[in-house]
């Protein structure tokens, strides 16, 4: 299997898709960073590294199906996977070897993102907030996900033959995903009631509203699947490891090894199912 | 005879399709075996299980020995080269990379090989060309140079020249016989362009709706072959009639035209078509035993 890394390395070395990918993190680090900095000076609120930080978990799982369809579809397109089964390199091997480059390049689009995050956003926004300890958590959650999500992606492009079509699959997966993940998070952040204010109007009388219930607040049984959804779903898991207000950095000790949990059994799900048929199918 | 592969009544079935169906043949060390039939007789299928590309349904097959059931199959594929259909190439790499890649996946310890192995098929000039941007032949011929990687005994071609112009297939003819007779590599190469196969052929495996119908050398099949002349005349029945007062088998395949199968003296059958008013209006020999075999085996059109 190291020689299939290998080679695979060694073509990610001279791949185009991967170089503009990585490219456009990095820009979208720096522009982050800026812009971040001068609205923060132009409305006068201060802003935190962690805000311009976590995004980077968003930014790979939204970069990841491109690459990995592309990338891998080619050896299908391209006819190459041919040349691996022929000189006698088993499949297991070969699935492997696949997942392993496209957690490489998922992490390694995560480092994109965070080194010029970093060098730029310390000297603008000084150091994190919240504690080393939390941050690192944060991170080691976000590069499992990472691994998930290279995981999933190579099963759909190692059971697809055509590029097209697996690059459609994945990119049109991530939307749904990424749609659910959302979703289900923003309903999680509802507020149980409305805060009670006080408006005067124009003839200068005071009317005082009373705190009343939120109708999109989710409660019960149903809150209880919306958290778990959202903690085993990768999309869910990328709501809420890049938004600022992350609930990793409360008091939660047991909700890190949950995520961790869940993106390793997404992990050994996608990739034994993925193995499984990837060694029954019939090549071209 | 040694053979480097044995099938034996191998089957492939895509659901309800059989691709092969019992298929049992024997390629000798040593030889350039043409696997002969018309499209869809089941070429390309046989040779993608051979490569690994796909499991037989039923049956096994045998390669240097070790049997497909084997788990050590694996190792006497690292004996084989393959080009599967269309070249395996990356198109976005030059013909050098491609080559570097493969060596990679070999894990050959050093790319020293690779000028030897461009210059063999003619590439050492491309540069950084990229193979998008080659010719069909010269994708062909990398395809090849890429099979050729890790000096394999047994090479795999699955219709080699189709598409090819003229020149290209002269190329890859000579390349496959320089590659036989210099490096004593075995060649399995299928083909239905007859005449080209004739060339190159030591063996030949005829194969219809995925069974071998017969399995041949080219001197037994030289042997067996029937040697003809073909006729153009002013007037077929004149010509069937003396044929068959003649006892000589014929074929007609157009009003003034057709086959004699028969070593006859033109002297005495020019003579005796012009006693009964017919004249000859040409004579050729043809020389297409290889044709004429796989026509008279598969049924010609009967088969189609």
């Amino acid at each position: 299997m190291n020689k299939l890394i290998a080679a695979h390395l060694m073509r990610l070395k001279k791949d185009k898709c991967f170089w503009i990918c990585t490219l456009f993190t990095i820009f979208i680090a720096v522009y982050r960073n800026l812009d971040s900095y001068s609205m923060s000076k132009e409305y006068n609120y201060t802003c935190t590294l962690e805000s311009v930080f976590f995004p980077f978990v968003m930014l790979m799982a939204m970069l990841s199906p491109v690459f990995c369809s592309l990338f891998l579809g080619t050896e299908f397109s391209d006819g190459t996977i041919r040349n691996k089964l022929t000189v006698g390199h088993d499949r297991i091997s070969i699935y492997l070897s696949d997942l392993i480059v496209c957690s490489i390049t998922n992490i390694l689009l995560c480092i994109a993102y965070i080194i010029p995050c970093l060098c730029l956003g310390i000297p603008l926004f000084g150091f994190f907030t919240f504690s080393l300890q939390m941050i690192l958590i944060q991170m080691g959650c976000s590069l499992i996900l990472a691994i998930a999500y290279a995981a999933l992606y190579t099963a759909v492009a190692m059971l697809n033959q055509n590029r097209a079509v697996t690059a459609v699959i994945c990119i049109m997966g991530m939307f749904l995903l990424f749609f659910f993940g959302t979703l289900l998070y923003s309903r999680l952040n509802e507020p149980e009631t409305y805060g009670s204010y006080t408006i005067m109007t124009e003839a200068g009388e005071v009317i005082q509203e009373e705190a009343s219930p939120n109708p999109f607040y989710v409660g019960g049984a149903r809150r209880a699947i919306y958290e778990f959804l959202v903690e085993a779903l990768p999309s869910g898991q990328t709501a809420m490891l890049s938004s600022p207000e992350s609930p990793l950095y409360g008091t939660d000790t047991e909700k890190p090894p949950r995520l961790i949990l869940y993106s390793s059994m997404i992990s050994l799900l996608s990739t034994g199912l993925g193995i499984y048929f990837f060694r029954k199918k019939d090549i071209k | 005879m040694e053979y480097v592969l044995s099938t034996d009544n191998l089957c492939k079935s895509y659901r309800h399709f059989k691709a092969l169906n019992g298929l049992s043949m024997h390629v000798p060390k040593g030889a350039i075996y043409g696997f002969v039939g018309k499209n869809g007789a089941g070429k390309t299928t046989l040779i993608r299980l051979i490569c690994g590309l796909q499991a037989p349904t039923a049956g096994e097959y045998t390669l240097y020995g070790i049997k497909s059931t084997q788990g050590n199959i694996t190792k006497s594929r690292r004996r084989i080269g393959a080009v599967v259909e269309t070249p395996s190439i990356y198109l976005n790499m030059t013909a050098e990379e491609n080559l570097k890649e493969q060596y990679i996946i070999l894990g050959l310890p050093s790319f020293d090989g690779i000028p030897e192995l461009l210059r063999l098929v003619d590439l050492e000039n491309t540069g950084k060309k990229k193979a998008k941007n080659f010719s069909l032949g010269m994708r062909q011929r990398l395809g090849i140079a890429i099979a050729l990687c890790g000096d394999p005994d047994f090479l795999v071609l699955d219709e080699p020249i189709n598409g090819l112009d003229p020149q290209g297939i002269i190329e890859i003819r000579e390349l496959i016989l320089k590659l036989n007779r210099e490096k004593q590599i075995t060649v399995l190469i299928s083909s239905h362009i007859l005449d080209e196969l004739s060339r190159l052929a030591t063996h030949y495996g005829f194969i219809d709706n995925g069974r071998l119908i017969k399995e041949i050398s080219a001197k037994e099949l030289e042997a067996a072959s029937q040697k003809c002349l073909r006729l153009e005349v002013s007037d077929m029945r004149v010509l069937t009639r003396v044929m068959d007062a003649m006892n000589i088998e014929y074929h007609i395949f157009s009003d003034t035209q057709a086959d004699i199968f028969a070593q006859i003296t033109a002297t005495q059958l020019v003579l005796e078509l012009a006693k009964k008013g017919c004249e000859v209006i040409s004579i050729h020999e043809r020389d297409e035993s290889l044709e004429s075999y796989y026509v008279s085996l598969l049924g010609g059109g009967a088969n189609e």
